[in-house]
């Protein structure tokens, strides 16, 4: 008798609606990009439209109101989306850093390329400004994997090891809440790269590689991270659980975050009553969270 | 991606994607439109010379987010259940009813797990990324809904205790 695991898949290729198909897909698709690629266009233009209307009706009724001060002479400026790159972008969030105590500003943005992509589309990409003037100096780094319909955002800048300069944390929406990447940032020379898990021990519920977690607090489950301080130094702590069972298992493992590298030093996975679970809220390490997170959970993703 | 390869994917993932996506949101027309709005949007990349790696498991994220998405708009993911059975095919096998109301008893998410480990084939790991957490997570929720789905099915374990657990190592 075949296992369960091959009944179910037998019986679930069974269930799964026919797609309707026909032969003509290819044609279909090709007339839904053209419509895509129509109504970026009627959304470009209309919006040029109503920024237009909006300065000129502002001006107008900004004349109006002050009508004794003198115009101000308009001088061209730089703009503020450029921040020193070589090529235009969009879609700009940023939020304070702080490199060695100096403050800066990160920035996650997109690449405009005829127009700005929708949220979620085009290339994002993470880059910092380490003192604060308005140009980065990190190059840019390309966000992978920026799932439509929200894509990446800046989602906090804690400081997960107590050394004085701020990780860089960026999320993804996903499911129920959020999937979160941690970048280091250094100065010498200027960079921002991803932190990378090594598990020498092999103690860990995370996977080697690019540090990730999550950040989701829903009927189901809860994930999240926060900071532990001791006499040797602040560790991160990633968590996550079911909340089925009124006892759960907290999967827990802890790492020692240096540079660009995060070590695993411990793990768990306790029993406890749910009340006791730790619970993610809307700031890590003591950053708050930031866009579409930063009332979570009550804002998460939507 | 070119029109061959287009073609070619069509041919070879689309019915099972749009199946996927249709037992997990409970509506084969949604899941269709969610498909084919993720194919484009990977055509638009590739045109604009992005990669993107696993082009099967990239629709089927994106797919289920604008599903979810639309879901959360119209405020009826509780009220679509039904439509689980009421919208399948015509004239569905009694066996279709059944795993779609054994899917439908599931929360989303392990019902989502299920679905993409049972239909798309894909590994925890993968399953993992797409979904956004780890793989603990993932184990966890799919050991519950195998458990209900066997159960609601009256499916019986194999003798072989080796073989029946070997996935869930």
């Amino acid at each position: 008798m075949p296992s369960i695991d091959d009944q179910l898949r037998t019986r679930m290729r069974e269930a799964a609606p026919r797609a309707a198909g026909a032969g003509d897909l290819v044609e279909r698709l090709g007339v839904r990009k053209r419509r895509r690629a129509s109504l970026r266009r009627i959304g470009s233009i209309g919006l040029v439209t109503i920024v237009l209307l909006a300065t000129a009706g502002t001006y107008l009724a900004l004349g109006r109101a002050f009508r004794t001060t003198p115009i101000p002479a308009i001088s061209p400026t730089q703009p503020v989306e450029n921040l020193g790159l070589d090529f235009a972008i969009c879609r700009v969030m940023s939020m304070p850093i702080a490199d060695a105590g100096v403050p800066g500003n990160a920035y996650v943005f997109t690449r405009a390329t005829s127009g700005c992509p929708q949220p979620g589309e085009g290339t994002r990409f993470v880059a910092a400004d380490l003192n604060g003037d308005g140009v980065v100096e990190t190059p840019p780094v390309k966000l992978d994997g920026c799932f439509p319909p929200v894509g990446c955002e800046e989602f906090a800048a804690p400081d997960v090891n107590g050394d004085g300069t701020t990780e860089i944390a960026v999320s993804n929406a996903g499911a129920d809440g959020y999937g979160v990447w941690l970048f280091a940032v250094t100065s010498s020379p200027p960079a921002v790269e991803p932190i990378t898990v090594i598990d020498p021990q092999g103690l860990g519920n995370v996977q080697a590689g690019p540090l990730q977690f999550g950040w989701a607090d829903v009927v189901g489950h809860a994930e999240g991270a926060r900071c532990e301080s001791s006499p040797s130094g602040t560790t991160l702590t990633i968590f996550g659980y079911d909340k089925f069972d009124p006892r759960t298992e907290v999967r827990t493992t802890t790492l020692r975050i240096d540079g660009a590298t995060a070590t695993v030093i411990a793990a768990s996975n306790d029993r406890m009553p749910l009340a006791e679970a730790p619970v993610p809220g809307n700031e890590i390490c003591g950053a708050p969270l930031q866009g579409s997170a930063a009332n979570f959970p009550d804002a998460s993703a939507k | 991606m070119d029109e061959v390869e287009l073609r070619e994917f069509l041919r070879e993932r689309y019915p099972r994607l749009v199946g996927a996506v249709a037992l997990v949101i409970g509506d084969a027309a949604a899941a269709e439109d969610a498909v084919q709005e993720a194919i484009v949007r990977a055509w638009e990349r590739t045109e604009r010379g992005e990669q993107i790696v696993a082009l099967d498991r990239w629709v089927a994220a994106v797919a289920m987010n604008l599903s979810r998405s639309r879901l959360r708009r119209l405020r009826v993911e509780r009220l679509a259940h039904p439509k689980l059975v009421a919208t399948l095919p015509v004239q569905p096998s009694g066996d279709r009813i059944d795993v779609a109301r054994a899917l439908a008893d599931l929360p989303r998410r392990q019902r989502e797990v299920a679905v993409l480990r049972y239909l798309l084939d894909l590994s925890t790991e993968e399953i993992a990324e797409q979904m956004r957490t780890s793989e603990g997570t993932v184990k966890s929720q799919l050991f519950k809904a195998r458990a209900h789905l066997a159960d609601a099915l009256s499916l019986v374990e194999d003798t072989d205790e080796e073989n029946s657990h070997a996935e869930h190592r």
